[in-house]
């Protein structure tokens, strides 16, 4: 007897569903109704134009056009007002009178526009808006616009469209997300990332490779990568507390709302796209290692006091290096060799994408599916596994349903399987290309601790050995066995219903989910000890980390738009929106392996990490648009937030808003006026609003965590818990004015904003004294931030054989730590001293603090009594009149007489300046790490109708200042460094007997002023001016005419070429101006946290971009 | 009639919305009160079946810290030797010990407070246990007193200055460098109370850790006066040999407690916490054993002055210490043995004079070590061996290596390290003999009272 099971509901909710769709679409039939359709082409060169929204005046009633330009949608019976908006182009209006049943044909020429006021938004503007009406600022990126751009993921779409929004690339190891700021730092101890929502729902934005695995700081994925970039209609992005305040709590770092594309209606249509490309590290950045014999023979090595073995294999004796290298090399002479190119090769990248779109009018469909692969430009393959290779096969679909006039539906899906490998890299000592540049050409040998082998005359060994000279910690080939996998599924998908319930009401809803699943693996096997050489995990070991989260979006909202008679216009806008994030890490360890295994559970030390977090945001917001006369428009509104960080129990938080956009060029008496001619364009607006940011879900609390001991389960202090903790709050308030002259050809956008973040979340460090040495998060904090946004574009011809469009846009900001309440400053990288970034009262955010030398006595503030030079005095204290330290600095004469005799560097410890007296002589200011000014400028241009070329040059300048950690060690560390060849030099010059006194005194003075570095000398001669210029993109385009297309059985085809990171100008010295320690969830997956945010400018042994050129070919039918 | 209908539906659709934001924020009120698996929440506790983990804690802490600590002393003394790439190690290695900003030392002091706190924690909330009756073993508060005990004698050892008292957000002012030894007579007690409780308890075990550490924390604070009796970084000079009568007889008292070569010695592991040296020096190679006991270019290792062979402890030692692949991170420490409460009462016999006799206290003690490595005994009328003093600072060099007494070996007997910079700028080791870590960076900026008075704190 079979048991009647009750129906589920969500199939009685899908049942629901279908059979209210086909009762709408039913009674579409059953009106009076005709059809718009027609071709959208640019008026100059007469191609088509894809992607230009077409709708009814009034409605969201529309289509989009397809790549042939091509529109139809139905339209009640009447007379009608059609209009078309596409980024780039100037709106068009026609008028259209339709008969039941009937078909009109309006054609449309758009032309290029400057100002784009009229483009449409939605991300943070409560419903769909006009940019015009809206007090501040939102950026629209539109994806069609980057088509033919080299820009292989999200990020590097991202990347110079918007002054405001910087774009960090990290590195250039395959597949490296870059980090993402929007008018800086927000925060000083929560995530500077801005949220990101696909189609309206919130997504992973980590980075890194969770908890538990760690590359050295680079080389990690983002997850915002992930998306698919084929599949991007176009992006907004919210700049700051002004425009987000309707996502409250979370939002202060700004939003980016990606929109995935849809269909248009039609038969299918179909499009192709093949890329293939190479890579190169430019090799001009990475300057040769340097070194120099100390001994001539291996007797006199001997006779110096040195054991007789260490002599005969691995110690610099002459002799015995010019037989490993096969050539001539003589004691004190320093010769080079390039150990870092043998690391180098021609990456390689394969893009391969297919989309099918179309539809009726009931239904449109996308669907497209792009497959990514990437070996890149780090190789040395024939030493061990590690890679850098990235792969992603990406699917994407979406479903438009518009069963009534009065309802849409959409569906969308998104997923990824990505596959990406780094080698162990930036700050670590057991990353090849670090050792490889840390490498001494003249302790090569093929003689380890545990093997050996012989020179094959060439600077190589027969077998095991240790070529390129590390003095420690593993050879480059040992530490070529270290792989860093991870392997991710993303999901992402929505449904979004609207319903107008009356033509002047309507009901929308929103529910999605990210799932995201990452598995991460370091590894090195069993016999990773290959040279004999490394201590380090001989026996091999492996680390898991299985970091999951998923994110549940729910949005409902209503929007109410009225009338109050000719001149008054109301949209009013109330809903709620709510986050539910479970993120589950866990991750294990396996170290020491009896064999060839590479499971954890196969390691001889096993152990177990876990870490779960739950976190629920929700809130309610409302907000209401008077209009006046369509020219004057004021918004306010606010959001009421509640977040799990504070219970069930604490009180919500409120984030108001309001904003003022006046456009008098709209105004009627305004086109009979003098400015006409002048100014064809002229808005004002300003807006002020807030929004938060949230402490962790348990940082409240008091809380212990376990830590084991050998009698059993034990717990130690972990957070010291505050229950007074609440969001920090960021207001903003932006003023701006849009230019358009000569017909919109010319336009200028200014923004002057300012933000105070108060009760700002610090990690305080209470007196570790007190038990309780972990950082607690604190109210206690104040930022104060400011700056102009600024935006140019000019189109100075605009012919049928040339249409040129010049950008150019510039950021400048400030932003400094005004209140830490009495907290102790906080550095980057906790103890470690070689990072001098600090979050300190008064300061930038991100300052640079560290040793300086004594200056000049003439150049010291009257009445300042610290240690200073006179003329002819040295920053030295190594000997005085009577031949011994005397306390006070050297003149030349007595250097003269101590440098009679060589002298070891290490002797020569140069006096320091304590300036304040304070007793801490490496709290001295010594810049900020991010630039006054940022930004880009390039062209566009169509020739002779099919050829576009494209360029984007980036920028930053203006106070801004790198650590060069690299080469502080390469010129200082007396073990992994002092090999750039003027360090190898100045210690040659010193320890050469055959010097003078005068030359070892110019290279005292050298070794000072220019190398010496590194502890007790944190912060001396390793910051340097960062600004540069980057030719980022170059594309050409060749658009093949539709009759040889169709030869081919193509509608349309194009071919490009494109390079990316072309050249680099910049006074820097170190590797790339670009590079940053950290990369994305280098410090911390969840992307928060000081050393996250402000770890920025650290260029500590990354890889350079990469030079990227690809040949692209896209056809349709 | 159509705006009418307009507003009724308008209303309906507001009534709606209203209803459904409400139901929103009510449900999210339950949603928003999550739950933490992390970690455990500071009132849990109080719950007396706590207890064990709590003391545990306390062991676990103090086992880190003294890991943390002994790096730096180590590398500061002749034990090891810097020759990696982190320059804080070779200031250290050279004999600079005070800057506050070493980001060895400046990170080991959070490790040595957390330890402090925890132990006087785990003793306060014990107590307490106790003191209600609801403390199932008793032998746990014992173990508390014990661990605290280590922490209170490590801060005497190895720093100039240090903040006591500091509880969670209020800090305390140091001690103030004149009155560090307070540290021991703090440790002293915590052994007294600590052993009436075992001895109550009949637990044999912990009667003789106690009363050794009692008798280790009396020697060092003699030792401590030896080095400061006239301020700052001033030994005394002389002979550096110092005799503790309560030591002395705590040593005697522990030793008829002790089974042949007993040793408290903290454990790690992997499930557990690793030793926080091991993966400086053995792992990742930042230092090695110091040329004063194993030269390595010649595999010369520290030989016994009386039979030259290798000394068999200070190889034992080394080889535990340097592990295998699969235990390089997790040697055991010893923080007290036999073999040292031996040499506290060679030095005690020394002290009163007794030196020449075979059967003296001075020799019977050293030879009571000697024995321990089955080495031939020492006579101090042979003049083909070592003057007393010589061997003892032998013995304590080869039988406490890593134990955190071979600075204060080093000073008080007038030695130097090879490492010890003697150009300038002159190392601290050898300009002012006695001195030891400082209060570092991260307390100098976090305690209130240091940044009011840092002259105080430095």
């Amino acid at each position: 007897m079979r048991t009647s099971r009750p129906i589920p509901s969500s199939a009685r909710i899908a049942a629901t569903l279908v059979v209210a769709v086909y009762l709408c679409a039913n009674g579409v039939v059953a009106q009076g109704t005709g059809t718009i359709r027609g071709t959208v082409t640019d008026a100059l060169t007469k191609r088509p134009v894809d992607g230009v929204q077409v709708y009814v005046a009034g409605t969201e009633l529309g289509t989009l056009t397809g790549a042939d330009g091509r529109y139809q949608f139905s339209v009640r019976a009447g007379d009608i007002e059609i209009r078309t908006r596409r980024v780039g182009f100037a709106a068009e209006v026609q008028k259209a009178t339709v008969a039941a049943g009937r078909a009109v044909e309006l054609n449309f020429e758009l032309r290029l526009a400057a100002v784009a006021l009229d483009v449409v938004v939605v991300t943070g503007a409560g419903a769909e808006t006009e940019k015009r009406k809206l007090g501040n600022t939102v950026t629209t990126i539109d994806a069609s616009t980057l088509r033919n751009a080299p820009a292989s993921n999200v990020s590097e779409q991202l990347s110079a469209r918007d002054p405001a929004v910087a774009v960090l690339p990290s590195g250039g190891l395959a597949g490296e997300g870059a980090q993402i700021r929007i008018r800086g730092a927000a925060s000083l101890t929560q995530a500077n990332e801005p949220v990101v929502y696909v189609d309206g729902v919130r997504v992973d934005r980590s980075g890194g490779f969770g908890d538990n695995v760690g590359t050295g700081g680079g080389g990690t994925p983002s997850r915002l990568d992930d998306i698919n970039p084929e599949a991007i209609d176009h992006m907004e992005v919210l700049k700051g507390a002004a425009a987000t305040t309707l996502y409250g709590t979370e939002a202060s770092a700004g939003v980016i709302q990606i929109f995935t594309k849809k269909g248009a209606r039609g038969a299918p249509r179909w499009d192709f796209m093949s890329e293939q490309g190479f890579s190169r590290y430019p090799p001009s950045r990475y300057p040769a290692e340097a070194g120099f014999a100390r001994w001539d023979t291996w007797q006199s090595c001997v006779a110096a006091g040195n054991d007789t073995v260490p002599c005969q294999t691995k110690l610099p004796v002459a002799g015995r290096l010019s037989q490993f290298y096969g050539t001539t090399i003589r004691p004190f002479e320093v010769f080079e060799r390039n150990f870092v190119q043998r690391l180098f090769e021609t990456g390689y990248t394969g893009t391969y994408s297919a989309a099918v779109s179309g539809g009726n009018t009931g239904v449109t469909y996308y669907v497209n599916g792009r497959y990514f692969t990437e070996n890149g430009p780090f190789g040395g393959s024939n030493l061990g596994p590690a890679a850098d290779v990235d792969r992603k096969a990406q699917a994407t679909a979406s479903l438009d349903l518009v069963p009534t006039d009065r309802i849409k539906v959409r569906v969308t899906t998104g997923y990824t399987d990505a596959h990406h490998e780094t080698p162990t890299n930036n700050n670590s000592i057991y990353a090849p290309l670090t050792n490889a540049m840390f490498s001494h050409p003249e302790l090569a040998t093929c003689v380890t601790v545990r093997a050996s082998s012989q020179p094959d005359g060439n600077g190589g060994c027969t077998g095991p050995g240790n070529p390129t000279g590390v003095a420690s910690f593993g050879t480059v080939r040992e530490d070529m066995q270290r792989t860093n996998k991870q392997d991710t599924k993303h999901f992402i998908g929505s449904i979004n219903a609207s319903y107008q319930a009356l033509p002047s009401l309507a009901v929308e809803g929103t529910l999605g989910v990210d799932m995201s699943s990452q598995l991460s693996q370091g590894f090195r096997a069993f016999d990773n000890d290959v040279d004999g050489f490394t201590l380090v995990a001989p026996g091999g070991s492996k680390v898991v980390d299985n970091r999951t989260q998923r994110i549940v979006t729910a949005e409902g909202k209503t929007t109410w738009r009225r009338s109050f008679g000719p001149q008054w216009a109301s949209t009013f806008v109330a809903g709620g929106q709510g986050f539910i994030t479970k993120l589950e890490d866990e991750g294990s360890f396996g170290g020491v392996f009896p064999a060839r295994l590479e499971v954890t559970v196969a390691g001889f030390n096993q152990n177990a990490f876990e870490r779960s977090l739950q976190t629920v945001n929700a809130g309610v917001f409302g907000q209401e648009q008077l209009g006046f006369r369509d020219y004057a428009f004021l918004t306010v509104g606010g959001r009421y937030d509640r977040n799990s960080a504070f219970g069930k129990t604490s009180k919500g938080v409120f984030y108001p808003k309001a904003s003022l956009s006046l456009q008098p060029s709209l105004l009627p008496s305004w086109a009979g006026s003098r400015f006409t001619s002048r100014l064809s364009t002229f808005r004002v607006r300003g807006a002020i609003g807030q929004s938060g940011l949230q402490p962790g879900a348990f940082d409240k609390f008091t809380t212990f965590s376990p830590l084991g001991s050998e009698l059993g389960p034990g717990l130690a202090p972990n957070n010291l818990g505050n229950p007074d903790l609440k969001p920090e709050v960021s207001t903003e308030w932006e003023l701006g004015t849009e230019l358009g002259a000569l017909s919109d050809r010319a336009a200028l956008d200014i923004t002057y904003w300012r933000r105070r973040t108060r009760d700002a979340l610090y990690l305080r460090q209470y007196a570790p004294s007190g038990g309780f040495p972990s950082l607690q998060l604190s109210n206690v904090g104040e930022i104060k931030s400011g700056g102009y946004d600024i935006i140019a574009s000019f189109l100075p011809v605009n012919t049928g054989k040339l249409s040129l469009k010049l950008f150019a846009n510039a950021t400048w900001m400030w932003a400094f730590v005004t209140k830490l309440g009495g907290a102790p400053p906080l550095k980057v990288g906790g103890s470690y001293p070689r990072y001098r970034n600090f979050v300190k009262e008064g300061y930038p955010v991100g300052a640079l603090f560290g040793a300086k030398l004594p200056g000049p006595c003439s150049a010291r503030p009257a009445g300042a009594t610290y240690r200073c030079l006179n003329p002819g005095e040295n920053p030295y204290d190594l000997t005085g009149p009577a031949g011994t330290p005397d306390r006070k600095p050297d003149t030349d004469a007595e250097l003269l007489a101590y440098f009679a005799v060589p002298r070891a560097l290490n002797l020569l410890n140069p006096l320091l300046v304590d300036e304040n007296g304070n007793g801490d002589p490496l709290d001295h200011y010594l810049g900020k790490s991010t630039p006054d000014w940022q930004g880009a400028f390039g062209m566009n241009a169509t020739v002779v109708r099919n050829f576009e070329l494209g360029a984007v040059f980036e920028y930053k300048f203006g106070n801004y200042t790198i650590t060069n950690l690299t080469d502080a060690f390469r010129k200082s560390n007396p073990m992994i460094g002092r090999n750039l060849r003027r360090a190898a030099q100045v210690e040659a010059t010193m320890l050469n007997p055959a010097s003078t006194a005068q030359e070892r005194l110019a290279a005292s003075r050298t070794w000072a002023y220019e190398l010496k570095a590194l502890s007790p000398y944190d912060g001396l001669n390793q910051n340097e001016n960062g600004k540069f210029l980057r030719f980022r993109e170059l594309s050409l385009t060749y658009n093949v005419p539709a009759s040889y297309a169709n030869r081919f059985g193509f509608g349309h085809m194009s071919i490009t070429a494109a390079g990316r990171n072309l050249a680099l100008w910049t006074p820097y010295t170190g590797i790339d101006p670009e590079t940053n320690e950290y990369g994305r969830g280098g410090a911390s997956p969840d992307l928060g946290g000081i050393d996250q945010n402000f770890g920025q400018a650290i260029d500590a042994f990354g890889f350079a971009l990469p030079r990227r050129f690809t040949f692209t070919v896209r056809v349709g039918f | 009639m159509n705006r009418m209908r307009t507003s009724l539906a308008y209303s309906g659709v507001r009534s709606l919305a209203t209803a459904l934001l409400l139901g929103i924020v009510t449900a999210c009120s339950s949603l928003l009160d999550v739950k933490n698996p992390n970690n455990v929440n500071a009132e849990d506790l109080n719950n007396p079946k706590a207890a064990p983990a709590i003391a545990n804690g306390a062991l676990a802490t103090v086992a880190y810290g003294w890991g943390a600590i002994l790096l730096e002393y180590s590398t500061a003394s002749d034990e090891m030797t810097w020759i990696g790439s982190r320059d804080g190690f070779r200031e250290l290695d050279v004999g600079t010990m005070t800057n506050p900003t070493n980001e060895f030392t400046d990170a080991a002091f959070p490790f040595v407070g957390r330890a402090r706190w925890m132990s006087d924690f785990a003793i306060k909330q014990l107590s307490a246990f106790d003191s209600a009756g609801t403390l199932k073993n008793r032998d746990d508060l014992a173990r508390a007193y014990l661990y605290a005990a280590i922490a209170y004698t490590m801060i005497g050892d190895m720093f100039n200055n240090f903040p006591i008292g500091s509880d969670r957000r209020t800090a305390a002012p140091p001690l103030g460098r004149a009155k560090m030894d307070s540290t021991y007579t703090i440790a002293i007690a915590y052994t007294t109370a600590g052993l009436a409780i075992a001895q109550a308890t009949a637990n044999k075990g912990l009667q003789l850790a106690l009363t050794a550490q009692r008798a280790r924390a009396e020697h060092a604070k003699a030792v401590w006066a030896k080095l400061h009796p006239a301020g700052p970084g001033v030994p005394n000079g002389g002979s550096g040999i110092v005799s503790n009568a309560a030591a002395n007889a705590d040593a005697a008292t522990a030793l008829t407690l002790a089974t042949v070569d007993w040793k408290y010695r903290f454990a790690y592991s992997v499930t557990t916490i690793d030793n926080y040296m091991g993966a400086w020096v053995n792992s990742r190679q930042e230092m090695r054993v110091g040329d004063a006991y194993i030269k390595p270019s010649t595999k010369d290792t520290l030989k016994d002055p009386i039979t030259g062979l290798v000394d068999p402890e200070l190889r034992r030692a080394a080889t535990e210490f340097k592990g295998t692949s699969a235990t390089q991170l997790y040697g055991p420490l010893t923080v007290v043995s036999a073999r040292e409460l031996y040499l506290i009462l060679a030095e005690a016999g020394l002290a009163a004079g007794d030196t020449l006799s075979a059967t003296g206290q001075f020799a019977v003690n050293i030879n009571a070590v000697r024995a321990l490595n089955g080495l031939t005994a020492y006579d101090p009328a042979n003049a083909a061996h070592p003057r007393p003093l010589a061997m003892l600072t032998y013995e304590r060099k080869a039988n406490l290596f890593l134990q955190g007494r071979r600075l204060h070996d080093l000073y008080r007997f007038g030695a130097r390290a090879d490492q010890w910079q003697t150009t300038t700028p002159v190392a601290e080791a050898v300009s002012a003999p006695g001195t030891f870590f400082p209060i570092t960076q991260i307390e100098l900026l976090a305690n209130p009272y240091c940044v009011a008075n840092p002259t105080v704190c430095y």
